[in-house]
This record gives structure tokens, C-alpha cells and sequence, in this order.
């Protein structure tokens, strides 16, 4: 099982360094010492510690999370259902277990400014210390598990680490060098292992019903590949986003780390400092204000008070002490909410199709402008699917066929170079060839679909077009829509449609003759 | 603008009124020691939030404008707005469990019925209030008679979007220019607002449901008080509900999870068949094999295709670029780019003849040229020799991969091969380059 994933024959223990095992093992552990609790807490009858055990339980929720997450994003191939793999789904559990443990925050807020208006005694505060302690043992044990992967760090990369972090901060320059680095290093074992496993059965994930032709070439190719491939791999080089699902996980062990601490240093401090009220005899307990009871024993106490001159009421102890567990709950409320957010934020912004942080779209474009031979670039898209997956498409026009072969290859050195390997070129040519019949219509979807297209037709402010852009000019007789009246759906940028007869056809940037 | 502050200040009002519902339901539910009221005031809380990420995010996609930081705009906002709701009402509902089982561990009567009745239908009617703000926001904020989304269970969410938009400066929806093929692409438009506000809906029909078990907890305390008898049946009511509450919260957080995951992990959209479709694409004439199809959503029907093609000269390329778009056209989809690549019969006719510059990006790329997936050629089959040569050559290059111009043959023949094609459609010098 804990190996069942590593590249068989690498040699040496790999199940430390492999998420999965990684992520059962603090699952197991964790849920173990939740039973623990749950019956420690009948025994003792505590309801504070039942209470702290489903703590636990929300742990095991999220460790749950980051392993489905990593189960699927193993499954890098495409299938029917999803044309890019799962690689999405470490993103996605890391945004969910970021969310989970916003959520957490909350609850355990609310639950802090319960306490400031009803404070609790600690009952036991020895069975509370034991348990609180084995908890922090068990927590700090999954910090080192997952101390890798921490804010901002990185994943284990034997001998390449350099590589590693060059590939996270620095996209131009040194490339070349460190992309073989990267080529061999980066191949994940996961990935490997999954090429292995096509090649001894015919599963469903990989080899989805793609044609019974198709799925011979690719039992064929996928033959031919894993006798050169598997052993390649001398390490594991983890993907940022396996990283970002990893964080999820440290974040949530680490919260749990510190609600152990606070648990262990307020049962402390009660067992040091707090005298209870002893069972029999008078007692005044001027913290807890039980207004139907206050009454009764003020006037209990002072009556016995009045009797005996001693006058040696017990009191109950020190009150701060009672505030001092949701005050500490407030404080740690506020450091996970801290280190929770950039989370949170990456995660998010990769699911928004946002461009990656060290790619400048502007300088990409006026690179693939000023090429010889480029005429206009447009639909410009860079995104990122995950981790170092980052996928560019574009629309070049240029003069003709001829042309775009000589640029072509430029273009695509250009997008390498930002660190863009996966894109899709779509020439485009100005001058009609020999189909001068065909109007300028070229597609079918140029103006009816105008809102269902991912962007709309109208121009962008990153595509700065040679000519004038704001317009359509179509000469179709069958396009009769007008859209003239939405112009101020300024988010849908739906441009306005104007027909014209007769239209200069250089100016027709659409046309892909 | 002038139209819209009405509602801008019917939703501060909103707010307003649940912010201060919430504390006073806190309150009370502290006083009287109802586990149901404190839960029905976090709901409320919850709501509030949820609101607020919901009408955010629904904002912030609204006026996606494509920008350099982001080339597709901010249109996802909303689905992942109604994902994060839809995880916050997950965390708080296991939270909620967690406490109605330690109640049921440990049952208490609820102190103060009548307190609590009057809070709790309180509730309930700041609940019902919301729900029809939000349904009154709706229908008056499209012209047109809604057609509400069919994909919104929970209740009639014909308020898809509607929230958002008055705040916004989306004064006239397009809506009204439509023509009647705008139509249906309107409504699926308006599934994806529907999504972001479902996630808002989900977290206020908990609420309302919570308040329902609230006050249903209360009468039976008001009717048949237990004064200072130990508990019997009464005392389990209240959590006994609250755990059948969670369910069915939980029950309908579940599809709206589902659909946002499908459009964040860029799964094919529902309706598209990717088998038919490749099919179809392959049977384009001039299209001799195709490879790199990628179908994803980007929200609200947005769908967009990117795929490579192989052709033997550009002429056919311009032919087949037509029909191929018309292929996505009728499988609604309407942002497609196509790449095309020259035949070379040095590599397979399913592998990518320009996948990068270096063989060695083989892992940044979305999907590994080494196992090319939803490929397909049109007609013939390829012998294996070839495909086992092609891998050959795969092998051969990956080993030595540091400069770039040595490393991409196949880059190198498809261009030689491109030159070739252009200057005369001699098939015969397709086979004659290097390597």
C-alpha cells in the first residue's frame, strides 16, 4: 500500500517521500487517536474533550479530501470525460480544504465568544493534559510529515533542487539548461507508474473507449514508451500544485497543533493556579454568573458568613484564568486566518484561469507582434492547469501560409521561453488565396454564438490590433443581427454587428482562408 | 442607475436586518439554552457570509474584463464563489452534527420556551423575508418573463443573477435584443448566475429550515413544559431534528458541489460527447488526423475547444478550418482554435509534430506527447513499424536535450516539411527530409 505507488526499483525507502503513503498514514494515525478521545471523554465523561475530538475528526475530513485529490490527479491521462486528466484536482482540494478550514475558524470563533459570556471550569484538567498532549504528540508528528510542503516550501528534490526553484522563479533566462533538469526530474513517478500500469492492463482510467483503432496505437505507443521510461526517475519532484493540496493539509495539521497547545497550556495553568470550589461547604464563585443562582448563594454565603467569624469563604480561583481559553482561541483564530488566506488565494486564482504571476502578457504579445511576418495576434489566452502546466493559445495572422511556416517555429521558441510549453497556433491569413469565393464569414459561430463565445468577438485590451478592432464588418447575408443596444454590456464586450455591402478585404481580420 | 438604488437599498436592508437578527437569535439562544436557536443564529451568520462571497463573486464576474492578468476574464468567479458557499455550509453543517450528537450525549431541556418560540418564528420570517427580496429582485429585474434555470432544485431560483446585476451596470440585460436563438444560449448564460446564487440559496433555506426546527422545538417545550423534571422524549427533538436538517442541507449541496467541480477541474461539459465529436471531426475532409482535442467550460455555457490537426497542404487546412467549426458549432461549442500541423511520416500520424521546441517540456505540457490521448486518424491505420519508429526517435531525443535547435527534429521536418508543401504539392519530398 504506502509503496504500492513508488517506481518499483529505485531503490530505497520511497514511502516517506510519497504523498499518498504520506497522507494515510497521518489519516490513520489521526482518526486512531480520535476513537481515543471519544472514549476517553465517556470514561471521564468530559464533554469538553468530546468536544476537542471532533477537532480530530475534522482533520481526518481534510486529510480525507487531500487524498482523493491526489488519487485523482495521479490520473494524468485524458479520457472522455476530461480532456486534461484530473492534474486539476490537487488544485481543487487544496481550494476546499482552505475553505474547510476558513469554516473552521469561524465555528471555532463563535465558539471562543460563547465562552467569553459563559465561561467553563475545566474538569479534570489531569485527564485533559494527558490526552491534549498525546494530541500536540500526534499533530507535531504530521508537521514533520508534511513540513515539506509548508508555506511556501518546496518539495524534496534530490540533487535538482536548484532546478526546481529556477523553475518557479525564473521563467525567462536559463531555461534551456534547466528544462532538462526539469524534463527528466519532473516526470512524476505517478505518471510513470500509471504508464506502467497501462501497459499490464487495459484499465478503464487510461484506456477510456477511444475507437478500437485507438486503442491499439495507444497500447501500441504506451508499449513502446514504458521500456525506456520508469527508471528514469531518480527522484520525485513535486508539481507546485501537489504542493499547494499539500499545504492544505499542513494548514489544517497545524491549526489542530495549536488547538492541542492551547488545550495543554490551559489545563496547565488551571491545574497550577485555579482553586476550585471544593465539593462541600460554602463556595462564592464570582466568575461564573449564574444570575438564577447568584442571588441564592450571595445571600447563602454572606448568611454563613455572618455565622462563623471566620469569614474564610472559599472562592473560587483566579477568574482571568476562564477567559484565558477563548482569548488564546482568538489568537490562534487570527494566525490561521493569516496563513490560510495566500492559500486560499493561489489556489483560487489558478481556478479562475488567471494568467501565472511571472508571465507578462503584454511583453509575450508585443514579442509575437513585432516578429517578421506576424501581422496581428489575438485571442491571446495563457493559463495555468496546474503546477508547472501552463497552456497558451493564440490566433496569428499572417500574410500567407508560406509565411506562418517560417514564424512558426520562432513563435513557439517565444512561448517556450516564457515557460508556455502546451499552445495551440491557429494561423490565420489576410489575403484570400484561390477560394476567393468564400465570405468573410469563415465561421459559423462569428456572430450568432457572440455570447456564448469564451470571450466574445469584440477586442481585448491585450490584443492590440493593427487594425481597427471595435468592429465586425460582415458581408454574410445571413448574419441580420444587430447588436447595437448592448453595447453597454461592457462585460460581455459584444461588439456591434454592422452590415455592410461592400467591404475593404484586407481589413477582415476574422477570415481564415 | 437612478432605477437600481431601490434595490441596492433593499439589499443593505437585507443585510441590516439579518446582521441584527443574528445577534439577537445568539443572544436568546444563550438565554434560554436552545442548541437549535444558537445554530439557527450561526445560520444566520453563515448566510450572511455566504452572501457576501456570492454577491462578490457574481460582481466580480460580471464585469470580467479581459486584462493581462487575466485572459479569460473573471467569469469563473462564480463557480468558484459557489463552491467555497457550498463547502462553508458543508463545514458548518458537520459542525452542527458534531453539536446536536453531543446533545444527544448529553440531552438539556431548552430553559425558556416562550423566549425562544418568539425568537425562533421571528426567524422564520426574516427568513421568508429574504427568500422573497431575493424572488421580488428576480422578477423585476428582467423584462421579460424569466424563464427560471432548470438546473436550480432547491427553489424556484429565478433570481439567477439577479442580485448582482442591479448593483452592477448591466442596466438593460441584453435579454431584450435577443433574438430567438439567443434564447436558449441566454438561459444557459443565465445557469451559471444561477450556480453562484444557488450556493447563496442553498445557505438560506438551511437557515429557514433551521428556524423551522427551532420553532417547532419551542412549541412543545411551551406546550407541555418540563419545569424541573429530567428530560425525557421533549429534550431529543431538538437535536433529533437539527441531525435530519443537516441531512437534507447536505443533500442539496451535494449536485450544486458537483457541477461547480465540473467546470473547475475543465471536464467536457455535460452534452457534449467527446467519442461523437471526435468522430465527427475526424470524417472533416482534409483532416487526415487530429490530436490535442481539448473541450472545457469556462462557466455559463461558455464552452471552448482548442485541437491540433494534421493535413497534407494548407489548402486543405482552410477547408477543413470551415467545417470543423461547424462541427463545434452544432455541439455548442463556439471558441474553438485549431492548430495545424503538416504531414510528416516521420512521426506518427497521432503524435503532435510540434508539440514545443524541446522534447524534454514533455511534462509542462497539459498532456504528455508520449501517450497522445483522444487522438484519431481519419482512415487508415497505422502500420507499427511506424509507430514504433517514432517512439525510437522519441527515445533518441530525449536522452541528449540541452540546446534547442538540435533537439526538436520533428519541429525541424514539419517545418522543412511545410516549405515543401507550400512551394508545390509534391508529396514526394515529404519523405526525403533529415533524420
Amino acid at each position: 500500500m504506502c509503496g504500492g505507488m513508488a517506481a518499483k526499483g529505485t531503490g530505497g525507502p520511497r514511502w516517506c517521500q510519497n504523498r499518498r503513503a504520506r497522507l494515510l498514514c497521518m489519516l490513520a494515525l489521526t482518526f486512531l487517536f480520535f476513537v481515543v478521545e471519544v472514549v476517553v471523554s465517556r470514561v471521564t465523561s468530559s464533554l469538553a474533550m468530546l468536544s476537542d475530538s471532533f477537532h480530530m475528526l475534522s482533520d481526518v475530513m481534510a486529510l480525507v479530501v487531500a487524498l482523493v485529490a491526489v488519487r485523482f490527479a495521479q490520473r494524468t491521462r485524458a479520457t472522455k470525460k476530461n480532456t486534461f486528466g484530473w492534474v486539476r484536482a490537487e488544485v481543487m482540494g487544496a481550494l476546499v480544504n482552505a475553505v474547510f478550514l476558513t469554516a473552521l475558524c469561524f465555528t471555532i470563533l463563535l465558539e471562543a465568544i460563547e465562552r467569553f459570556t459563559e465561561p467553563h471550569e475545566i474538569q479534570q484538567p489531569l485527564v485533559v493534559i494527558g490526552v491534549g498532549v498525546a494530541g500536540l504528540i500526534i499533530n507535531l508528528l504530521g508537521l514533520c510529515l508534511f513540513n515539506h510542503h509548508g508555506v511556501g516550501g518546496h518539495g524534496h528534490s534530490h540533487g535538482h533542487g536548484h532546478s526546481h526553484s529556477g523553475r518557479h522563479h525564473s521563467r525567462s533566462g536559463p531555461k534551456p539548461e534547466q528544462a532538462p533538469g526539469d524534463g527528466e526530474a519532473a516526470l512524476h513517478r505517478e505518471e510513470t507508474s500509471t504508464l506502467v500500469e497501462n501497459c499490464s492492463s487495459s484499465n478503464g482510467v487510461s484506456q477510456e473507449k477511444l475507437g478500437d483503432m485507438k486503442d491499439d496505437m495507444t497500447d501500441l505507443q504506451v508499449n513502446g514508451n514504458a521500456g525506456h521510461y520508469p527508471l528514469d526517475v531518480e527522484e520525485v519532484e513535486e508539481d507546485s500544485s501537489a504542493q499547494l493540496n499539500m499545504r492544505g493539509v499542513f494548514l489544517h495539521v497545524f491549526g489542530d497543533a495549536l488547538g492541542s497547545v492551547i488545550v495543554v497550556v490551559n489545563a496547565l495553568l488551571f491545574y497550577g493556579l485555579w482553586n476550585p470550589c471544593p465539593r462541600d461547604g460554602p463556595c462564592f464563585n464570582p466568575c461564573v454568573s449564574n444570575h438564577c443562582t447568584e442571588n441564592a448563594t450571595l445571600s447563602q454565603t454572606l448568611s454563613r458568613a455572618n455565622k462563623s467569624e471566620q469569614g474564610s469563604i472559599a472562592v473560587a480561583g483566579p477568574c482571568w484564568l476562564l477567559y484565558l481559553d477563548p482569548v488564546l482561541c482568538l489568537i490562534m483564530v487570527c494566525i490561521l486566518l493569516y496563513t490560510t488566506y495566500p492559500l486560499l488565494r493561489e489556489s483560487a486564482l489558478i481556478l479562475l484561469q488567471t494568467v501565472p504571476k511571472d508571465i507578462d502578457v503584454h511583453s509575450l504579445n508585443s514579442k509575437l507582434r513585432t516578429l517578421e511576418g506576424v501581422e496581428a495576434v489575438h485571442e491571446l489566452h495563457i493559463w495555468q492547469l496546474a503546477g508547472s502546466r501552463i497552456i497558451g493559445t493564440a490566433h496569428i495572422k499572417c500574410p500567407d501560409p508560406s509565411t506562418y511556416m517560417m514564424v512558426a517555429k520562432r513563435i513557439k521558441e517565444i512561448f517556450h521561453d516564457e515557460g508556455i510549453h502546451a499552445t495551440t497556433i491557429q494561423p490565420e491569413f489576410a489575403r484570400v488565396g484561390s477560394e476567393s469565393g468564400r465570405g468573410k464569414c469563415e465561421f459559423p459561430c462569428r456572430t450568432q454564438c457572440a455570447l456564448k463565445q469564451c470571450c466574445g468577438t469584440g477586442e481585448d485590451s491585450i490584443a492590440k490590433k493593427t487594425e481597427k478592432s471595435s468592429s465586425l464588418s460582415i458581408s454574410c447575408s445571413e448574419v441580420v443581427i444587430e447588436f447595437s443596444k448592448t453595447r453597454r454590456t461592457k462585460s460581455e464586450s459584444i461588439p456591434s454587428v454592422k452590415l455592410e455591402a461592400n467591404i475593404d478585404q484586407n481589413e477582415q481580420f476574422e477570415s481564415s482562408l | 442607475m437612478g432605477r437600481y438604488s431601490g434595490k441596492t437599498c433593499r439589499l443593505i436592508f437585507m443585510l441590516v436586518l439579518t446582521v441584527g437578527f443574528f445577534v439577537a437569535e445568539l443572544v436568546s439562544g444563550y438565554l434560554g439554552n436552545s442548541i437549535a436557536l444558537v445554530s439557527d443564529s450561526f445560520n444566520m451568520l453563515s448566510d450572511l457570509i455566504s452572501l457576501c462571497v456570492g454577491l462578490s463573486t457574481g460582481r466580480i464576474a460580471r464585469r470580467s474584463r479581459r486584462g493581462p492578468r487575466a485572459t479569460y476574464g473573471y467569469s469563473r468567479a462564480e463557480a468558484v464563489g459557489a463552491l467555497s458557499n457550498a463547502v462553508f455550509l458543508t463545514a458548518l453543517c458537520f459542525t452542527i452534527f458534531v453539536e446536536a450528537i453531543l446533545r444527544l450525549a448529553r440531552p438539556e431541556p431548552i430553559d425558556d420556551a416562550q423566549l425562544v418560540l418568539i425568537v425562533g418564528s421571528l426567524g422564520l420570517a426574516v427568513n421568508l423575508v429574504g427568500l422573497l427580496v431575493f424572488q421580488d429582485w428576480g422578477s423585476c429585474f428582467r423584462s421579460h418573463p424569466p424563464s427560471s434555470p432548470p438546473t436550480a432544485p432547491t427553489l424556484s431560483a429565478a433570481p439567477g443573477g439577479a442580485p448582482a446585476g442591479p448593483v452592477d451596470e448591466a442596466g438593460d440585460s441584453p435579454n431584450d435584443q435577443k433574438s430567438p436563438e439567443e434564447g436558449p444560449e441566454r438561459k444557459t448564460e443565465r445557469k451559471s448566475e444561477a450556480l453562484n446564487i444557488r450556493g447563496v440559496l442553498l445557505h438560506v433555506m438551511g437557515d429557514a429550515l433551521g428556524s423551522v426546527v427551532v420553532v417547532v422545538a419551542a412549541t412543545i417545550f411551551h406546550i407541555l413544559p418540563l419545569d424541573d423534571a429530567p428530560c425525557n422524549w421533549q429534550c431529543y427533538i431538538d437535536p433529533s431534528l437539527t441531525i435530519i436538517m443537516v441531512f437534507i442541507i447536505m443533500s442539496s449541496a451535494f449536485p450544486l458541489i458537483k457541477e461547480t467541480s465540473t467546470i473547475l477541474l475543465q471536464m467536457v461539459p455535460k452534452g457534449v460527447n467527446m467519442q461523437l465529436l471526435t468522430d465527427r471531426l475526424a470524417r472533416v475532409p482534409g483532416v487526415t488526423s487530429l490530436h490535442e482535442v481539448h473541450v472545457w467550460e469556462l462557466a455559463g455555457g461558455k464552452n471552448i475547444a482548442t485541437l491540433h490537426i494534421k493535413c497534407q497542404t494548407p489548402t486543405d487546412y482552410q477547408d477543413a478550418a470551415y467545417k470543423i467549426r461547424k462541427v463545434f458549432h452544432n455541439a455548442g461549442i463556439h471558441s474553438v482554435t485549431i492548430q495545424p500541423e503538416y504531414i510528416d511520416h516521420k512521426t506518427s500520424q497521432l503524435l503532435c509534430s510540434s508539440p514545443c521546441i524541446s522534447k524534454a517540456c514533455d511534462s509542462q505540457l497539459c498532456c504528455s506527447q508520449r501517450k497522445p490521448p483522444l487522438a484519431k486518424t481519419n482512415g487508415y491505420a497505422e502500420k507499427n513499424d511506424s509507430c514504433h519508429s517514432a517512439l525510437h526517435k522519441d527515445n533518441g531525443s530525449s536522452k541528449n536535450d540541452v540546446e534547442i535547435p538540435i533537439e526538436s527534429p520533428l519541429a525541424e521536418d514539419s517545418i522543412k516539411n511545410l516549405k515543401n508543401c507550400v512551394g508545390s504539392v509534391d508529396k514526394s519530398q515529404l519523405g526525403s527530409t533529415r533524420l
